[in-house]
């Protein structure tokens, strides 16, 4: 699979961890070092890395909170026009408009649209799915947890500004920070 | 192979001291133990059952031809009694589909851990259970390949829409709203896992169909960070979502006006019932499932136990609530109230309500006793009663409420058809079908949340 | 030729500048003269024919209404092929030109003959085929109003097991389908040959046929006619003629009665003219602001009929003992208190020998005091009251006795002025059965009767029958009866032929047919004429239209009223004026004169004297207890159902699924055990028990019923039919079985004793009805008058009434129905409402309700929109019945409209619950949460079961409702939206009565009431401000439309009436 590609694009240098508490440490570290794009990759969510790694909070909660309230006035909109505006009836000597008896369903679209809108705006965000890039070690998914010092200049091209970026000092770097299996990694995608 | 290898040499054991899972289990045998049902050809066992739900469902659906063929009259509904088995069923599954999403969110914010052994089968459970209930209910009726759509508001040239002040349009909505959102929540608990197993796969085309439906997760910590807040955010939306879904349902009865439905206790009672039996079928599916596919260091006996102290707890609330309607009743003073629960406890259908209040009151009394607790069969069998017991509620509160109504010149008894019956089988048949596919092709145990919750390895403990 | 025209072109031709062809432009197309004169007459000579033609017509005396009437005829032929007469003289009732256009119903007024009543019908057609029977308004005997089996007796027209075409064969044997040619040579030539001629036939009344079968019966030697009518009155007429001579049903004024006792005579449900007799009587019940005063109504009977269930004081007395019942209320009157002209007459008092006590035991437990009381009461009432029995002669001599000494004879009872002779005599039979054994009758001619189906010695006639050397039976099916003939000819239906009816001496009912025979079939009357055409010497009048090649009754008849009736009452006008207009109204009605006082005649009274004989032999004998009951000597006691009659209609659906009013039993007849006594034996209710006497053995079904006497059981005639149809055949026993019948007695149905043994077996009785008892909750009213007078409004079973009022609502009403132009409600009189009936098949006729059958009864299935809810209150064993006609309460807070998901029903601005049948799922949520639980689902596709002529019943203007959705009662909104495009028409606003619904219609004693309660003076409004107006389960502010105007029954609040809870 390697080796079908030309020529490989360096996606960065990556060095592996056997404990989330040391993982923590080194990424504190990176994050204070010169090397200012990296990312952690965990079998599961480590809690304490995102601030180790200086992530801010993630904005899904607002985009939730705008579409549940779309569905909170689509629901009673709706509910309104359909019972008062587009098909009046008589039922039950009920008012055309029965507010109490429209509540359920404005509780539960606003709930619907909030949920939906939550789940795409968390694959919006992580850019998700994403057939390009694919994971480069399968343990990283099962036992292992890694830093990768990302090549700043991975998919860009020669006209625009290079960065400098040097593998060797980032695997040294690495090293130092008492990575395991440190080795550069090239980007693939998940069927090339 | 330099994966296998790697991770061969990365294994370590380690002494460990943990409750909830046990067997000093490392991350990797997680992994192992977790895939391994999904990497082997199906046992025997599993054969069996699955023919025996396919022949179960073949029946119902045979049946359900019939009904549509000749009307809803091959069931034993008459005047008085518009609803009977069929109703009941779709509540008895619409109860059952709450323990998932309750065990996923509920727990998940009241940060008890223990949930991440059973959540995964529990949500799976619910979305199953609620398939069925949704089936259930469009086919109970006249027409179903009207209802099927009529009930939908959608647009349409003649400006038709439906009425919304109806219990009934409610639950339309209720129903599939919680079916979608538990359906999400359920896949996207589901992405990391399907990755993990998506990276130990062998065969291509097993591998091609994990890397589509992991859509490429990659384990990122930036991707983590909004994974986990929009984790949070639908446990948070689930909550209000799962106790408003069988209150909508118990809506379709306290809303009416008729005795022994038109009351207000129904919502918080309906709900701690729904707990119960979704508790009651959690037991039963794990306790078979942790046997057949050796998860006993996941889902352990402190899981089972801690499900038990609940389905104990919510059997006293219904108890309660049992016991609370016929004090409102005395209380109301309402002829009619009155001697509808008289009638309930003494009328022609006393056994139903008997039926209902020892396997849901009486026998689940036996979990005071930690032994008991603790015993797989016990509590198998148990959790067995209690199904059969919130069966009899639902059929308690529906039958025996309209049989007797206010007229007395209207009165009659109702005996469900043997068409009902074995669509009933049918229904249940179609359940277990999507249970074992499910435990056959995807990761019965979350294994990303498990794995947070364990005894993590320490630079100390490494090598050593 | 060119130069000239060009010239004349010049001269005068120029260009039209309007033209239609070429040729136009050219002059020589105008110089043509002919082209000019076709051109001028092109667009208008052909109408100035016709008009001519018109004009001629009109001339030759052909009015507009024999026009329409032309054109109605020739839809009814376009609508069946098979009409084989012009029925081209047929007048529609008052009917306007534009009413014929198809879509528009039209009315042709006719005479039921379901029964010897002869009820004036108003039969709607649609499209040429009747599809709903309604009383005619101007016919004296109903006044518009129809029982249940006037209702259903539409149906018969169109059951599909009526025989299509003649049949010829052996006596017992098969028979094979022949044309009327041959079967019509085949008698004629037994005719020819024929000395003894023998017709047996239900009663004719009808002038003209009547005569036309004297005529026929003059060409023979010895030639008698027979009248047979199992629902008659041989005991009554026989009585009467013991009595005061003449041999008459007398006419009751129920209307002028202050207090009827009736010893059981079940005068509102199936007795005599009943409904007449309810609509009178009814007039008496009626209480409002203005009118306070109630009649009284006591009934002494065996079985619980529905008058014995209106009735303000009943005793269940033995079956048989009627007359000794009667006898004690004469003892106490006339030799205890020695009141009235027969005090001290001799003969009475020998023939009243005997002590009080000793009659009352007869009778069975009957309380002395109450019965005491009663005589007084009658006293009080003298001359305003009526006084009548069924049963033997000796009871009616009895109560002829009471009558005349009370002086009711001539005031309330009416023996000579407008009752007839009474012509039926079943007794005769007897008489018939003994000649045939003998076998000197050459021709026996059977119309219409089934004796071999009602004659407890049927079998015994059926071979009877192979003796005579020819029989021809006249008949619609292939029954019991016309099993036995040689010939077997179908006759039409009542709505397919002419004929006519006398109901009482003033009335003179002509019938005409609303549709061309569906089959090939013929009228009794028209088959005489083709004998007669094909040689038998009839006399005078059949043989001068006999002798016309064309000629058919319908001649005969126009002739015979031409002779008879009309020089008397033609009142100068042209016959054919006097014809047409007659056959608008369906009706003569002549005034008659007083009745008279008749003197009589106390040596009728022996018939007392052996009447008393008979029952004392009625003992109850030793019985086992338990599984193997044995028990003797029970009074079994035969009655007559207001749906099944004697079982001549049993192949009717709408008949069979009719509720009995009592049991509320369908499909089924069953033997009726007082609790008590079914306590005693140790039987319930579905039992299987072997009921046997000297005749006849059988197993029956038991229902334990409230209000039988101990020691006695009853048991429905008119069931157990052996060769009815698909329908009928094998439904319940043949309880004509168990009878009596001889030549001295007669066809009697009283004093029979059968002894019962237990099977062990079970039977689910078809029930509608799932408990009965109100268990004080507040569905209806019903007080007392002494509690009435008091305070109106006050309420026996619900203490307080609820007043809606008081209620407070959560939602004020979206529309203000007071302001719209209509507001529909609904109200039912329980004080009138006699649980008849009438109004369940009306609505189902008017409302295309399926039957569904038995089983599906059994399993609480059963369709109808209208059902009559029974309640028993008081002691099991003598029990207070109210009726309450329940439907669609149309509220308008209607509980069933809020949990329709699919806005399937909702309320109209004018105040109806309409339900949407097309857009109904089928939840059935709407049924369960309607309190009053009138809404019907169906469960299947129930109009499947109308098989070929049957789908022709149904009411075009109602859907017929497909499986799987939900209906109930509409206000018949089809009648509603119907006076509404006619108000249209006419540019005028509805009236009150423009909307009658079906059951108000046909309601006999004026229960129901329909209208507008925004029209301030309308019928409805006033009822509604009758201080009885109630609403059932007013508590639950469900809002009905329909109220209830309370029960009051006329007896003083004793504990019995109070409700005793669960029963």
């Amino acid at each position: 699979m390697h080796n079908e590609k030309k020529e490989p694009v360096l996606s960065g240098v990556v060095g592996f961890f056997d404990e989330p508490d040391s993982l923590i440490e080194a990424t504190a570290k990176v994050r204070d070092s010169t090397f200012k794009h990296f990312d952690c990759f965990t079998p599961y969510a480590v809690h304490g890395l995102e601030h180790a790694q200086g992530l801010p909070r993630s904005k899904v909660p607002y985009v939730t909170g705008i579409f549940a309230f779309t569905g909170t006035a689509t629901a009673f909109a709706w509910q309104y026009a359909a019972s008062k505006v587009w098909w009046p009836h008589i039922i039950g000597g009920k008012p055309m408009n029965s507010l109490p008896a429209f509540v359920p369903i404005i509780f539960e679209l606003s709930v619907l649209f909030g949920g939906i809108a939550t789940f795409f705006a968390m694959l919006a965000f992580n850019r998700l799915p994403n057939l390009r890039k694919r994971a480069f070690d399968p343990a990283i998914t099962n036992n292992r947890f890694a830093i990768l010092i990302e090549n700043p200049n991975a998919g860009k091209d020669e006209e625009e500004g290079q960065e400098a970026f040097h593998p060797d000092q980032a695997e040294q770097f690495l090293k130092s920070l008492g990575a395991k299996d440190v080795r550069k990694v090239f980007e693939e995608g998940w069927f090339s | 192979m330099a994966t296998a290898e790697t991770a061969e040499q990365m294994e370590t054991r380690k002494p460990v001291n943990d409750v909830l899972v046990t067997g000093g289990r490392t991350f990797s045998e997680v992994n192992e133990d977790v895939a391994r049902p999904l990497e082997n050809f199906p046992t025997g066992r599993w054969w069996v059952c699955f023919i025996a739900a396919m022949a179960a469902f073949f029946m119902g659906a045979v049946l359900l031809l019939k009904t549509f063929k000749d009307g809803v009259g091959v069931w034993g509904l008459n005047q008085p009694i518009g609803w009977g088995n069929d109703v009941t069923t779709f509540v008895f599954w619409v109860g059952i589909g709450h323990a998932g999403t309750l065990i996923s969110a509920i727990l998940f914010l009241f940060r008890q851990k223990w949930r991440t052994g059973i959540n995964r089968s529990a949500e799976a459970m619910t979305i199953f259970a609620v398939m069925t209930a949704g089936m259930v209910i469009l086919t109970h009726t006249g027409r179903t390949w009207l209802a099927a759509f009529w009930l939908l508001p959608y647009p349409n040239q003649r400006q038709l829409w439906p009425n919304f002040r109806s219990p009934l349009e409610w639950d339309v909505f209720a129903v599939s709203t919680y079916f979608t959102i538990s359906l999400i929540f359920w896949y996207m608990g589901l992405v990391p896992d399907i990755a993990s197993i998506r990276d130990r796969a062998k065969n291509k085309i097993r591998k091609f169909a994990l890397t589509i439906l992991s859509l490429g997760w990659r384990g990122s910590n930036r991707h983590w960070v909004h994974y986990e807040q929009a984790y949070l955010i639908f446990a948070g939306l689930s909550t209000p979502l799962v106790l408003s879904v069988h209150s909508v349902v118990s809506f379709d009865f306290a809303v009416s006006q008729l005795p022994g439905w038109h009351t207000t206790i129904f919502p918080p009672y309906f709900v701690a019932g729904a707990i119960f039996s979704g508790f009651a079928m959690v037991v039963t599916l794990l306790v078979l499932a942790r046997e057949a596919f050796g998860l006993k260091h996941y889902i352990t006996m402190d899981h089972l136990e801690k499900m038990n102290k609940i389905i104990m707890t919510t059997g006293m609330l219904v108890g309660y609530a049992y016991g609370v309607e016929f004090f409102i009743a005395w209380y109301s003073g309402s002829a009619f109230e009155q001697f509808t629960f008289i009638n309930r406890a003494f009328g022609p259908y006393w056994w139903s309500y008997w039926i209902m209040v020892s396997c849901n009151v009486l026998i689940p009394q036996l979990f005071w006793v930690k032994r008991f607790r603790r015993s797989i069969p016990v509590m198998f069998v148990v959790s067995l009663y209690v199904n059969i017991g919130m069966y009899f509620e639902r059929f308690v509160i529906i039958v025996t409420s309209l049989h007797r109504d206010f007229l007395p010149s209207s009165w009659a008894t109702y005996v469900p058809s043997w068409v009902e019956l074995g669509m009933f089988t049918g229904w249940i048949g179609f359940f277990f079908i999507w249970f074992l596919l499910f435990v056959r092709f995807l990761p019965a145990i979350a294994m990303g949340e498990v794995k947070s919750v364990m005894d993590q390895p320490s630079k100390g403990a490494s090598h050593a | 030729m060119e130069s000239t025209e060009k010239k004349s072109s010049e001269v005068k031709f120029e260009t039209p500048r309007l033209w239609m062809s070429p040729e136009e432009l050219t002059p020589a197309y105008w110089a043509d003269e002919e082209k000019q004169t076709r051109n001028a007459q092109e667009f208008y000579d052909k109408p100035i024919e016709t008009l001519e033609k018109i004009e001629a017509l009109d001339r030759a005396g052909l009015s507009r209404r024999d026009f329409l009437t032309v054109m109605g005829a020739s839809m009814a032929m376009a609508s069946f092929a098979c009409a084989r007469r012009p029925v081209n003289k047929i007048i529609p009732y008052v009917v306007q030109p534009q009413e014929l256009t198809p879509g528009n119903p039209l009315y042709f007024a006719s005479t039921c003959r379901e029964c010897a009543n002869s009820c004036g019908l108003l039969v709607k057609t649609r499209e040429g085929r009747p599809i709903k029977l309604e009383g005619n308004d101007e016919h004296p005997v109903n006044r518009g109003k129809l029982c249940a089996r006037g209702q259903a007796s539409l149906l018969n027209l169109y059951d599909p097991d009526r025989l299509k075409g003649p049949l010829k064969g052996t006596k017992g044997g098969d028979k094979g389908s022949a044309n009327w040619a041959d079967v019509d040579s085949l008698v004629t030539a037994a005719l020819k040959e024929a000395k003894r001629v023998r017709i047996v036939s239900l009663p004719e009344s009808g002038d003209s046929t009547r005569r036309a079968i004297r005529e026929f019966m003059a060409a023979f030697a010895d030639a008698r006619w027979i009248e047979v009518d199992p629902l008659g009155q041989d005991e009554l007429a026989d009585g009467q003629q013991e009595s005061y001579g003449t041999r008459v049903a007398p006419e009751y004024a129920f209307d002028r009665a202050e207090m009827v006792v009736s010893f059981g005579a079940d005068f509102l449900g199936t007795w005599g003219d009943h409904v007449r007799n309810a609509q009178k009587w009814s007039k008496t019940r009626k209480l409002s602001a203005a009118k306070d005063s109630l009649s009284k109504l006591v009934v002494f009977e065996s079985n619980l009929s529905i008058t014995g269930a209106s009735a303000d004081e009943r005793f269940a007395v033995l079956p048989g003992t009627e007359v000794a019942a009667a006898l004690a209320v004469a003892h106490e009157m006339i030799v205890t208190q020695k009141k009235g002209r027969f005090a001290g007459n001799a003969d009475v008092t020998s023939a009243l020998s005997g002590s009080f006590e000793e009659w009352i035991s007869k009778a069975g437990s009957l309380d002395q005091a109450e019965v005491k009381k009663i005589a007084n009461e009658l006293w009080e009432a003298r001359g305003k009251s009526v006084i009548l029995g069924a049963g033997s002669p000796g009871l009616h001599a009895v109560v002829n006795l009471l009558n005349s000494n009370l002086e009711n004879d001539g005031k309330t009872i009416d023996g000579n002025a407008n009752a007839l002779p009474y012509s039926a005599s079943n007794r005769a039979l007897a008489g018939l059965q003994a000649e045939l054994e003998s076998g000197q009758i050459d021709v026996l001619v059977i119309d219409r009767a089934n004796p071999v189906y009602f004659l407890p010695s049927g079998e015994a006639f059926a071979s009877a029958m192979k003796k005579a050397k020819f029989v021809v039976a006249i008949s619609d099916r292939m029954d019991e009866t016309a099993r036995f003939a040689d010939v077997v000819l179908p006759v039409n239906h009542a709505l397919e032929s002419w004929g006519d009816a006398r109901p009482d001496a003033g009335t003179f009912s002509l019938q005409q047919p609303a549709i061309a025979p569906l089959f090939d079939t013929r009228s009794f009357q028209d088959v005489l004429i083709g004998w007669t055409r094909g040689g038998v010497r009839s006399s005078g009048l059949l043989a001068q239209v006999a002798q016309n090649p064309k000629g058919s009754f319908y001649d005969y008849l126009k002739e015979n009223w031409k002779q008879s009736l009309y020089p008397a009452h033609g009142k100068g006008r042209g016959f054919n004026e006097f014809w047409e207009s007659t056959l608008q109204t369906g009706v003569l009605e002549v005034k008659a004169g007083p009745s008279r006082e008749r003197p009589f005649r106390t040596a009728s009274l022996k018939l007392a004297k052996d009447a008393v004989q008979k029952i004392s032999s009625l003992s109850l004998g030793k019985t086992k207890k338990g599984p193997s009951l044995e028990a003797t000597g029970i009074a079994l006691g035969l009655y007559f159902k207001p749906s099944m009659g004697d079982g001549r209609s049993a192949n009717n659906a709408w008949l069979q699924e009719m509720p009995d009013p009592i049991s509320t039993i369908t499909w089924d007849n069953h033997l009726n055990i007082a609790p008590a006594y079914a306590a005693e034996l140790g039987l319930e209710s579905n039992d299987v028990v072997i009921v046997k006497n000297d005749q006849f053995t059988a197993e029956v079904p038991v229902k334990v019923q409230p209000g039988i006497a101990k020691g006695a059981a009853t048991l429905a005639l008119g069931y157990g039919r052996t060769a009815a149809g698909k329908v009928g055949t094998a439904v319940g026993i043949n309880g004509f079985r168990f009878a009596r019948f001889d030549g001295e007695a007669g066809f009697r149905l009283d004093g029979i004793t059968v002894s019962i043994k237990s099977t062990g077996k079970k039977y689910q009785l078809a029930e509608t009805q799932g408990h009965h008892r109100i268990m004080g909750r507040p569905v209806l009213n019903e007080i007392t008058y002494d509690a009435f007078k008091k305070n109106p409004n006050a309420s026996m079973e619900t203490e307080p009434a609820v007043k809606m009022e008081t209620v407070p609502t959560l939602w004020d009403s979206p529309v203000d129905y007071s302001k719209s132009p209509h507001r529909w409600m609904l109200a039912v009189d329980l004080n009138s409402c006699t649980g008849c009936g009438a109004c369940v098949v009306a609505c189902q006729a008017e409302n295309n309700t399926p039957v569904v059958g038995r089983d599906r009864v059994r399993q609480s299935r059963e369709m109808h929109w209208m059902r009559i809810d029974r309640y028993y209150s008081g002691d099991e064993n003598s029990p207070t019945v109210v009726f309450q006609p329940m439907m669609c309460q149309h509220c308008e807070n209607a509980p069933c409209e809020t949990v329709c998901p699919v806005v399937a029903t909702s309320h109209s601005e004018d105040g109806l619950n309409q339900m949407t049948y097309s857009r109904c799922v089928g939840t059935r949520y709407c049924q369960n949460n309607c309190p009053y639980k009138t809404r019907r689902f169906n469960f299947f596709d129930h109009w499947k079961d109308y098989k070929d002529t049957m789908n022709m019943v149904w009411n075009p203007d109602v859907t017929v409702r497909s499986r799987g959705i939900m209906e109930k009662c509409t206000f018949c909104v089809q009648r509603i939206n119907d006076a509404k495009s006619k108000a249209k028409d006419a540019k005028a606003s509805l009236k009150d009565g423009d909307v009658r619904t079906a059951c108000q219609q046909t309601c006999p004693t004026d229960a129901i009431i329909f209208g507008n309660v925004n029209d301030k003076d309308s019928a409805i409004r006033k009822w509604m401000e009758n201080p009885r107006a109630f609403r059932s389960l007013e508590i639950l502010n469900t809002r009905p439309a329909v109220h209830y105007l309370t029960k009051v029954r006329n007896a003083e609040a004793s504990e019995e009436g109070k409700e005793h809870g669960h029963g």
